[in-house]
C-alpha cells in the first residue's frame, strides 16, 4: 500500500526524466557507435572510430584546455565565494535571506544577455579600458576580450552564485558553537578556521567546486562569445560537430564522454553529501 | 588581591536592544567552590556565563579573575574553559583528538600530549573510546568527552552551561554525583548554569538565584530552600503553598482561616500584608477532625512512588493546598478523590514573605 502510493507520487517526475533525459542520452550513446553518413546523416554501421578519434591529440588538446579553464574558473569562484558565503552565514538569520536573494538576482535575467554585457565591459572601447585610460593608469587599451581571461571571467561571473549557495548551506549548518569551542580551547581565529571551519565545510567546498566545474566544462556560450573562435572548449567542439561539421556520431561520442565525466563528478558529490549527513549529529 | 576570591564580578550589565539581560550584577566566587547560577530561561544566567568566558562584552562593569582584569581579554587568552550546552564536540575528530585540542593549541605535542589525554580519559572513565568519532557515542559519553576536553587545560575556572540538560533522568542523577567527584578531585572552581533547581541543590556549594538579570537570592542550598527571601525564590525552588494574610499582634491573620504562627513573624511590623509560605511536605493531614485543623476535600492525588501528592481544597476559602506525604504515611493507602481530610502545619515551618 505504502509502496504503491510512493510509486504513484514518483511516477510523473520519473516519467518526465525518462522521456526527456534518459532516453535522449541513450540515443546519443547509441549514435556514438555509428558511422557518419556521407551527407551528414548516420550510417547504421557499428564502429569504435568516434571514440578513437576523441583521443586524437588535436581533440585531446581542446579537452585539456577546457579542463584547465574550467579548473581555473572553479578555483577563482571558490576563492571569491568562500568569504561571501561565510559572511552571509554569520549574519543574523533574518538578514541571510535577503543577501541570498541578492546572490541569485542575476538568474532573473538571461545568461546570454549577461554574457553580452561582458563584451560591453571588456572590449577595447569598453567601460573598463575607458575608465583606466581616463584615470591615467594605462595609455593603450588592454586586450581583455577574446582570450582565456575573458572566458574565465565570464564563467566565474556566471557560476559563482552556485558556489556561494553550496558553501553557504555547508557553513550555516556549522553554527557558532564549534567555532566558540575552538576559541575557548585557545585557538585564534585563523587556527579555528584551519582546524574546524575548513575541514567541516569540505563537503560544501567539494559540492560547489563540482557544480562550477561541471557547468564550466560543458559551457559553450561563454567561450563562443568571449573567447573568440580559436579558443574553443569542449562544448564548442560538440556544438560544432552537430551544427557545422554535421558529424553527429563523433559529436555524440564527445558528448557522451562529457556526460560520463559529469556523472562521475556528480555521483562523487552525492556521495560526499550523504556522508556528511551521516556524520552530522 | 583577596586570596579567598577567585572571580570578582563588579556591577556588570548587558543589554540586547531593549532587553536587559544582566542588570548591575555583583558577585564573588571563592577558589575551589562549586557554584550554581540558577534561574528560569531568560533570567540572564547564560549571558552572565558568556561574559565570564569572554564571548560577550559587558556594557558596564568589570570581571576580574584571580586579581586581573578580564576586560578586553579574548576568550582564547582567558584561563577559563566552557563546557557548552550542546557539547560542541568536533565531529571530524576522534574522542582523543577532541580532548587533546586545547593542549595542542598550547603547543603540547607527542608523548606529553598522549599522556595527558590518557589522564583526562581516565578521569571521565572513557579510556576505551579514545579512537571513536563523536557521532558514534551515546549522549552520556558525549557529555563526558565535553567535560574532559574542558578540563584538560586545568583552567582556573570551569563554566558549565546546562551540563546535564540533554541527559535522561537516571543518567542525570548519576552525573550530578560524578561532576561533584570530579570537581573535588581536580580542585577546579566550577560555575554551573542551570534552570533545574534540583540539580543546583544537589551539586552546588552555593547558589545564586537569578531573576530578570539580577541576583534574587544568594546562599547555600539549604538557605534557599528553607528561607526564601521572596515569593519568586519560594516558588522557583521546590513546591510551595502560598496563603495571603496580614501580620497582627498575636500572629498572622489569614482571612477566613484564622490566626497562625510563623517562624519569622517577629521580623515584620504589624499590619503589613504578607504571604505565608508552607512547603507541601510540612503539611500534616488527618482523616478525622481535630482542634485548629482546617477541613477540606481531596481534589486529586498524584502517586510518585516514594511520595504521594494530595491536592486539598479548603472548605472555608476554596483555596487549594498541596501536601506531600511520604509512602510510609498511614493515609497514603486509602485517600480517594472527594474524601474529607483535615490539615495543619507547625508554626515554625511556615514562613512569611513580604512580596
Amino acid at each position: 500500500m505504502v509502496l504503491s502510493r510512493r510509486a504513484v507520487m514518483l511516477a510523473p517526475g520519473l516519467g518526465w526524466l525518462a522521456l526527456l533525459l534518459v532516453i535522449p542520452c541513450g540515443i546519443i550513446f547509441v549514435h556514438s557507435f555509428f558511422e557518419r553518413g556521407i551527407y551528414g546523416g548516420i550510417d547504421y554501421v557499428f564502429t569504435l572510430e568516434n571514440y578513437r578519434r576523441a583521443i586524437d591529440p588535436l581533440y585531446l588538446r581542446i579537452f585539456l584546455a577546457s579542463v584547465r579553464i574550467a579548473l581555473t574558473a572553479t578555483a577563482i569562484a571558490l576563492l571569491l565565494g568562500y568569504p561571501a558565503a561565510y559572511f552571509i552565514a554569520l549574519q543574523a538569520k533574518r538578514r541571510q535571506m535577503p543577501l541570498l536573494i541578492l546572490i541569485m538576482l542575476p538568474f532573473w535575467s538571461n545568461y546570454l544577455i549577461r554574457t553580452y554585457a561582458w563584451i560591453v565591459l571588456l572590449n577595447r572601447e569598453g567601460l573598463i579600458n575607458r575608465g583606466l585610460i581616463d584615470l591615467g593608469v594605462i595609455d593603450t587599451p588592454l586586450s581583455l576580450l577574446y582570450n582565456d581571461f575573458a572566458v574565465i571571467t565570464g564563467l566565474v561571473y556566471g557560476y559563482v552564485p552556485f558556489m556561494i549557495l553550496a558553501l553557504y548551506s555547508s557553513i550555516s549548518k556549522l553554527g557558532p558553537d564549534l567555532r566558540e569551542a575552538s576559541t575557548d580551547l585557545g585557538a585564534g581565529a585563523w587556527r579555528t578556521f584551519l582546524r574546524i571551519t575548513l575541514p567541516l565545510t569540505l563537503p560544501g567546498i567539494a559540492a560547489g567546486c563540482i557544480f562550477v566545474f561541471v557547468l564550466s566544462i560543458g559551457n559553450f556560450v561563454t567561450p563562443d562569445l568571449l573567447g573568440g573562435k580559436q579558443r574553443a572548449m569542449l562544448g564548442n567542439l560538440i556544438y560544432g560537430q552537430f551544427l557545422t561539421a554535421r558529424d553527429w556520431p563523433f559529436g555524440a561520442a564527445l558528448a557522451f564522454i562529457l556526460i560520463a565525466i559529469m556523472m562521475l563528478l556528480l555521483s562523487a558529490q552525492a556521495w560526499l553529501v550523504n556522508r556528511e549527513r551521516e556524520i552530522a549529529p | 588581591m583577596d586570596a579567598n576570591v577567585l572571580l570578582e564580578i563588579n556591577g556588570i550589565s548587558k543589554s540586547f536592544g531593549a532587553i536587559t539581560a544582566v542588570d548591575d550584577l555583583t558577585l564573588r566566587i571563592a577558589p575551589g567552590e562549586f557554584f550554581a547560577l540558577l534561574g528560569p530561561s531568560g533570567c540572564g544566567k547564560t549571558t552572565l556565563l558568556r561574559m565570564i568566558a569572554g564571548f560577550e562584552t559587558p556594557d558596564r562593569g568589570q570581571i576580574r579573575l584571580a586579581g586581573s582584569d578580564m576586560t578586553g581579554i579574548k576568550p582564547n587568552r582567558r584561563p577559563i574553559n566552557l563546557m557548552f550546552q550542546s557539547y560542541a564536540l568536533f565531529p571530524h575528530m576522534t574522542v582523543a583528538g577532541n580532548i587533546g585540542y586545547g593542549l595542542e593549541m598550547e603547543g603540547v605535542r607527542g608523548p606529553g600530549l598522549k599522556r595527558r589525554v590518557g589522564e583526562a580519559l581516565e578521569l571521565v572513565q572513557l579510556g576505551a573510546l579514545a579512537d571513536r568519532k563523536p557521532h558514534r557515542l551515546s549522549g552520556g559519553q558525549r557529555q563526558r568527552v565535553a567535560l574532559a576536553r574542558a578540563l584538560i587545560k586545568r583552567p582556573k575556572l570551569l563554566l558549565l552551561d546546562e551540563p546535564l540538560g540533554a541527559l535522561d533522568r537516571k543518567l542525570r542523577e548519576q552525573m550530578q554525583i560524578e561532576l561533584k567527584r570530579i570537581q573535588r578531585d581536580t580542585g577546579i572552581t566550577f560555575i554551573v548554569v542551570t534552570h533545574d533547581q534540583e540539580e543546583a541543590l544537589t551539586m552546588a556549594d552555593r547558589i545564586a538565584l537569578l531573576g530578570q538579570g539580577r541576583i534574587v537570592q544568594l546562599g547555600r542550598p539549604r538557605e534557599l530552600y528553607e528561607a526564601p527571601v521572596n515569593r519568586f525564590a519560594a516558588d522557583f525552588i521546590g513546591m510551595m503553598n502560598f496563603l495571603p494574610g496580614k501580620v497582627t499582634a498575636d500572629g498572622v491573620a489569614l482571612p477566613g482561616l484564622g490566626v497562625f504562627q510563623a517562624s519569622n513573624r517577629s521580623d515584620l511590623p504589624q499590619g503589613v500584608e504578607v504571604v505565608m509560605a508552607i512547603r507541601p511536605e510540612r503539611l500534616r493531614l488527618y482523616a478525622e477532625a481535630r482542634a485548629a485543623a482546617l477541613p477540606g476535600a481531596v481534589e486529586g492525588t498524584a502517586y510518585l512512588g516514594q511520595d504521594l501528592i494530595v491536592h486539598l481544597r479548603l472548605d472555608a476559602t476554596g483555596q487549594m493546598l498541596i501536601a506531600r506525604l511520604t509512602a510510609g504515611h498511614d493515609l497514603t493507602r486509602d485517600i480517594t478523590t472527594g474524601q474529607r481530610l483535615w490539615c495543619d502545619w507547625p508554626g515554625a515551618q511556615a514562613r512569611l514573605l513580604a512580596d
